[in-house]
C-alpha cells in the first residue's frame, strides 16, 4: 500500500548500492528510513533492472550459491522498502526527453523522475540535510 | 495521551520520556505493541542531528547489508569496485530496453 502524505524519495542506483555497502552515512539512512517505510521509496524500473545487472556482473566470480543469496538479498530489501515502480518510458518519451541530459543512457531514469514530480531526490536531501527532512516529514503526518 | 489507531504510528504521537540511570528509557506499553516490540526486541537508533530516531525494523536491513558485504567481500570486491560498473550496468539495461534509440552524440 502507498501512502500519499509520506516523504517519497526517489534514489538512484548508486545511492542502494551505497547504502548497502557503507557501515554508515547518508546513504545508509535513507535507506535505513526507506526500510522502515518512513520514507516512500520511488524506484524507476530502469533502476531496480540496473542494480540487478550490476550484481550480476560481479556475481559472475561468486559460486552459484552465493550469487543466488546476493540477489535474493536484493530481493529482500525490496519487500522491506516496498517501492513505488515507476515503469520504463516508452521509447517515443526517451527519444522525446533526449535533449534533456548529455548521456544517453541517463535519459530513461531521468524521464522517470519527471513523471513523479514530487519526488525529493537524494541530492536534494544531501543539500536540505537529513535532519531538516524528518522535519518536514513530522509536519506533513 | 492520545494514541493513534492506525496501525502505523505517525510521527505526531510525541511524548516526553526520562532517561534513567545507565541510559535506559522506558517507552509506553501503547507504542510498544503498536510497534510489535516486547522485551529482549532489538531496535536501531539512528542519530540525526540532535536528536536520535527509534526504529524496530532495522534488524532485517542489517542482516540484507551485512550478508551483502560479506558475499561481495569473498571475491575481494569494495563499494567502490561495485559502484565503479554502474555505467555499464546502466548501458547493458539502456540497450535491452531501447536498443533500436542511436546515440547520435557519442
Amino acid at each position: 500500500m502507498i501512502h500519499r502524505n509520506r516523504l517519497r524519495v526517489f534514489l538512484d542506483s548508486n545511492v542502494i548500492l551505497a547504502g548497502f555497502l557503507s557501515v554508515w552515512g547518508l546513504d545508509k539512512a535513507i535507506l535505513s528510513l526507506c526500510a522502515a517505510r518512513i520514507i516512500q521509496l520511488v524506484l524507476a524500473e530502469v533502476v531496480r533492472l540496473e542494480i540487478e545487472k550490476n550484481l550480476l556482473i560481479h556475481s559472475e566470480t561468486l559460486s552459484r550459491a552465493d550469487s543466488d543469496l546476493l540477489l535474493s538479498d536484493y530481493d529482500r530489501f525490496l519487500q522491506l522498502a516496498h517501492p513505488e515502480i515507476i515503469p520504463p518510458p516508452s521509447v517515443s518519451e526517451v527519444q522525446r526527453h533526449r535533449g534533456m541530459i548529455r548521456h544517453l543512457p541517463d535519459v530513461p531514469v531521468r524521464t522517470g523522475l519527471l513523471r513523479k514530480p514530487r519526488c525529493y531526490l537524494r541530492r536534494l536531501l544531501n543539500q536540505i540535510g537529513l535532519s531538516h527532512t524528518i522535519r518536514n516529514i513530522s509536519q506533513m503526518l | 495521551m492520545q494514541m493513534n489507531t492506525n496501525e502505523e504510528l505517525s510521527l505526531g504521537n510525541v511524548m516526553t520520556v526520562k532517561i534513567a540511570r545507565q541510559g535506559q528509557m522506558k517507552v509506553p506499553k501503547q507504542m510498544l505493541k503498536q510497534l510489535h516490540l516486547e522485551a529482549g526486541s532489538e531496535v536501531s537508533l539512528i542519530f540525526l542531528g540532535n536528536g536520535l530516531l527509534l526504529l524496530p525494523q532495522q534488524t532485517a536491513l542489517e542482516t540484507i547489508c551485512e550478508r551483502i558485504r560479506q558475499t561481495l567481500a569473498k571475491i575481494g570486491k569494495t563499494e567502490a569496485d561495485i559502484l565503479a560498473t554502474l555505467p555499464e550496468a546502466r548501458h547493458k539495461v539502456f540497450k535491452e530496453l531501447y536498443g533500436e534509440i542511436e546515440d547520435n552524440d557519442s
